[in-house]
């Protein structure tokens, strides 16, 4: 009965302030004593500090829980003066955007301008930085996957093959050139255009051959000769020091260089001898075992060239010995011959992933800012759209305050 | 947002609840800001040469960072200025943000703790790494297990 009551009475009211005849006053409380505006750009700058948390959260997590040793700085092309000029930029836009900001509320639609237009222009900086680096990236063969990227967690059989097959594309591209060129003739038959084409093609032949018998050729004979892994791996990872030294020193590395120059002369000696040995064999009967043979002796001549090439090419030009303190990504063939040969970069594609998902996202967001002050260029920036340049603001600061944690994580650290 | 700059004449009285921050404000907190992150450029690239060890750099820089942020907050943002309202957002975010990097360490930052030699040998990182690594993890973990036994 009572809730009877009740419902009659809320009936009563209900119909007496639809009709308008009652005493009954709505009045409009605000939730929060902020525009509508801005209280959605908060909620949404919320979302965005905990997607971002959890991006950066991850990257910490897998940083410093890596098995063994994250990428430095310098291995994969990471310029601090860059990200530390980077970061000036976007605090001086966010000073820039306050000032906009100032100017409007004040009423000063010009100069509110200039300073949007100021903004808008450090942000193109920032995203031109950040391309010139991506880029930087992109030409060293370093990719957040493959098959573009050239990086190798480990240095195995499979870095050596991959090593092989990309010198030995290199070195028939010029044999084939010099192919295409004689079309049947001899050189000294060439006219003197063709002639210069032929020798240039030439030298670069040599010069791809001889990395392919000093490098990979050399350390697969090597492989497949010793059965140490140890051996195996030292050999493996002194070729990949070779194509891209780490700037982290590896010792390794200057103690195999000792141990193998000592038994060059003397792998050379034994090479020589079994090409003798092959030689003075007679001449079998049968056409399969001739082939035998002449596979033999080409087997023993390139290993000859490969242990020559090895005393010259590699240890010569410039020796893991040089100096203690590691010699870096200049010093490598990729760098000295403009090759993109497969890199040896422990946690390298680890790296890459976290690299350009964090940088990544947050030039999304940079873009979308700069998408922001493009249309409030557009618009008069007096008092009354000072609320919209404050919004604008408030994001604008949230991407420098990314920007913030994320430059000395990735380039410092 | 349209909408909101044609009422924003009723929300006038908003801004003018706030104290005036003048402009050498913005200009005293770039400065520290700059000096900031010149701070922190120096201590990441010199640190080491200058005798801290990586993780005392790392924690200077992250205070660095943090004391940085804590600039743009308060200033850049407004924040300081702004009425009780901002807690209301601000704290559950923080807490959210914080605890979701906390709850990410045991599942993925803890997870070499308890390799096997075998799986340090799979692991994408040098053999001479993986050497000093495993009496520490691995190995050491089967041998105290098998002297248990």
């Amino acid at each position: 009965m009572m809730s009877e009551h009740d419902n009659n009475d809320l009936h009563d009211d209900h119909d007496s302030a639809g009709h308008g005849h009652g005493h009954v006053e709505l009045v409009y409380h605000e939730a929060l004593p902020i525009n509508n505006g801005k209280v959605c750009l908060w909620l949404f700058l919320s979302t965005e500090i905990m997607f971002f948390a959890a991006l950066i959260g991850t990257y910490i997590v897998l940083r410093f829980g890596v098995a063994g040793i994250w990428p430095a700085p310098h291995d994969v092309h990471v310029v601090e003066f860059w990200g530390a000029f980077n970061t000036f930029v976007l605090i001086c836009s966010s000073v820039s955007i306050v000032l906009a900001l100032e100017e409007a509320k004040a009423d000063k639609a010009k100069k509110a301008w200039s300073w949007m237009a100021i903004t808008l222009v450090l942000g193109c900086v920032f995203l031109g930085v950040k391309a010139m680096e991506y880029n930087s990236k992109f030409n060293h063969g370093i990719y957040p996957q493959k098959p573009r990227s050239l990086i190798y967690e480990r240095a195995d059989v499979y870095y050596v093959a991959a090593v092989r097959d990309a010198l030995n594309d290199k070195r028939r591209e010029y044999n084939e050139a010099m192919t295409d060129l004689l079309q049947g003739r001899k050189r000294e038959e060439l006219n003197e255009d063709e002639g210069k084409e032929y020798d240039q093609a030439k030298v670069e032949y040599e010069k791809y051959n001889n990395l392919y018998l000093a490098g990979p050729k050399y350390t697969e004979g090597l492989i497949a000769r010793d059965v140490d892994a140890r051996k195996q791996e030292d050999a493996i990872v002194a070729l990949a020091y070779k194509v891209y030294p780490l700037s982290r020193f590896d010792s390794r590395v200057v103690d195999y260089q000792h141990r193998e120059e000592g038994t060059l002369d003397q792998q050379q000696r034994e090479a020589e001898q079994q090409l003798d040995a092959l030689n003075n064999t007679d001449l079998p009967e049968s056409a399969e075992q001739q082939k035998l043979l002449t596979d033999q002796v080409t087997a023993a001549r390139e290993r000859i060239d490969s242990v020559k090439a090895r005393k010259t090419v590699f240890w010569g030009e410039h020796g893991h010995a040089e100096g203690a303190e590691g010699v870096g990504h200049g010093q490598g063939w990729n760098d000295q011959h403009q090759l993109h040969l497969p890199m040896y970069i422990p946690n390298g594609n680890m790296w890459a992933s976290t690299y350009f998902l964090l940088t990544g996202f947050h030039a999304v967001h940079v873009l979308v800012g700069l998408i922001a002050f493009v249309l409030m260029l557009t618009i008069r920036l007096d008092a009354k759209s000072a609320g919209l340049i404050e919004n604008v603001g408030l994001y604008w600061h949230f991407v420098d305050l990314v920007w913030i944690f994320l430059f000395p994580l990735l380039y410092l650290f | 947002m349209t909408e909101h700059t044609e009422h924003d004449p009723d929300h006038a009285d908003d801004h003018d609840d706030h104290p005036h921050v003048g402009k050498q404000v913005f200009i005293t907190v770039f400065l520290a800001l700059t000096v900031l992150t010149g701070a922190s450029f120096v201590i990441g690239n010199y640190g080491l040469s200058m005798g801290f060890s990586k993780q005392v750099t790392w924690v200077a820089m992250m205070a660095v960072s943090c004391a940085k942020a804590g600039l743009v907050i308060c200033c850049f943002m407004h924040l300081w200025w702004e009425a009780n309202w901002k807690w209301v957002l601000t704290v559950p975010t923080s807490i959210m943000a914080v605890f979701l990097v906390i709850m990410l360490i045991p599942d993925v930052g803890c997870r070499t703790g308890k390799y096997s030699s075998e799986r340090w040998n799979r692991a994408a990182t040098d053999s001479d790494q993986v050497q000093q690594a495993a009496p520490a993890h691995g190995p050491s973990k089967s041998n105290s297990d098998t002297s248990h036994e």
